[in-house]
């Protein structure tokens, strides 16, 4: 009875560790959200393997992200059919500094966590300049004076054929 | 009144304990050996600051690597093994030479490299 005693307490102290070491799993990222513009989508595959080494099924991962005023965003993460990989589209609706952490499903107590990011602003609209269909924007002054000039040579020249009969 | 300082450094580390990825700095951009940290899930088990990570499977790299070569870092990660501090086992997977490229292995290197020596 003093032996069970005395192991008891050895055995209280070494589960949790035990436990540990068996409830763990890597997670690997396809790619990171450098360089990603706000709204742009971060498609990204995750792979999360027990023990840094079986893959891993049937799991629920997510990602979260966290803007600079603490606000969190839950992203699923859903089944490739390939085992162990996982695939989320994450979108970073503003600019600024922000955090991430993936929840692996398998041991949600430990997330796996990255160094922020800072999700640049939405690219500007771009304007497509379109070339003029009626040609250089000078053409129509330049064609009205053209036609104006040829109008006041016709009338001369019928005036020089037809002059006005006198009054007088 | 004793009470107060107890209760504000309470205060602080359960503000600091609050959310891990709120305390993470923007990486260095474009760096490759970070990318290779990503892909492999590095940080799902160590606690190393220029990676953002927080985990304590294994151990933390600004403290186990302080003053270690290139060279020794790069056996640690190919061949845990070789030298686990106090004997034993490593549970870190042994294979990392065979699923990463030399390329890769080198930009891992020299990022946790960097890395040490900014702790």
């Amino acid at each position: 009875m003093r032996r069970l005693l005395l192991i008891l307490p050895l055995l209280l102290l070494t589960a949790p560790a035990v436990a540990h070491a068996g409830g763990f799993a890597t997670t690997g990222l396809s790619s990171t959200p450098e360089g990603l513009r706000a709204g742009q989508p971060w498609k990204v595959e995750l792979t999360i393997l027990q023990h840094g080494r079986t893959p891993l099924s049937a799991l629920r991962p997510e990602i979260v992200t966290l803007d600079a005023d603490g606000n969190r965003t839950t992203f699923r993460a859903k089944p490739t059919g390939r085992a162990g990989h996982y695939a989320a589209t994450v979108r970073f609706p503003k600019a600024g500094q922000w955090s991430y952490a993936v929840y692996d499903g398998f041991n949600n107590a430990a997330p796996t966590t990255y160094p922020a990011v800072l999700i640049r602003s939405p690219a500007p609209a771009t304007t497509v300049r379109r070339p003029d269909p009626v040609g250089p924007p000078g053409l129509p002054i330049a064609l009205a004076g053209v036609l104006l000039l040829g109008g006041v040579g016709v009338w001369l020249m019928h005036r020089r054929r037809h002059p006005p009969a006198s009054l007088a | 009144m004793r009470a107060v300082p107890a209760l504000l450094a309470l205060l602080a580390l359960t503000a600091c304990g609050s959310d891990d990825a709120r305390r993470s700095q923007p990486a260095p951009k474009g760096d490759p050996g970070l990318k290779v940290w990503v892909a492999q899930g590095c940080g799902s088990c160590h606690t190393f600051a220029p990676a953002g990570a927080t985990a304590t499977i294994g151990p933390n790299l600004g403290l186990s690597l302080g003053g270690r070569s290139r060279d020794y870092i790069r056996e640690s990660i190919v061949a845990p093994n070789a030298r686990v501090p106090g004997g034993g086992t490593s549970i870190m997977p042994a294979d990392f030479a065979k699923r990463i490229s030399k390329p890769e292995l080198d930009a891992l290197v020299k990022f946790v490299a960097q890395g040490v020596r900014a702790h």
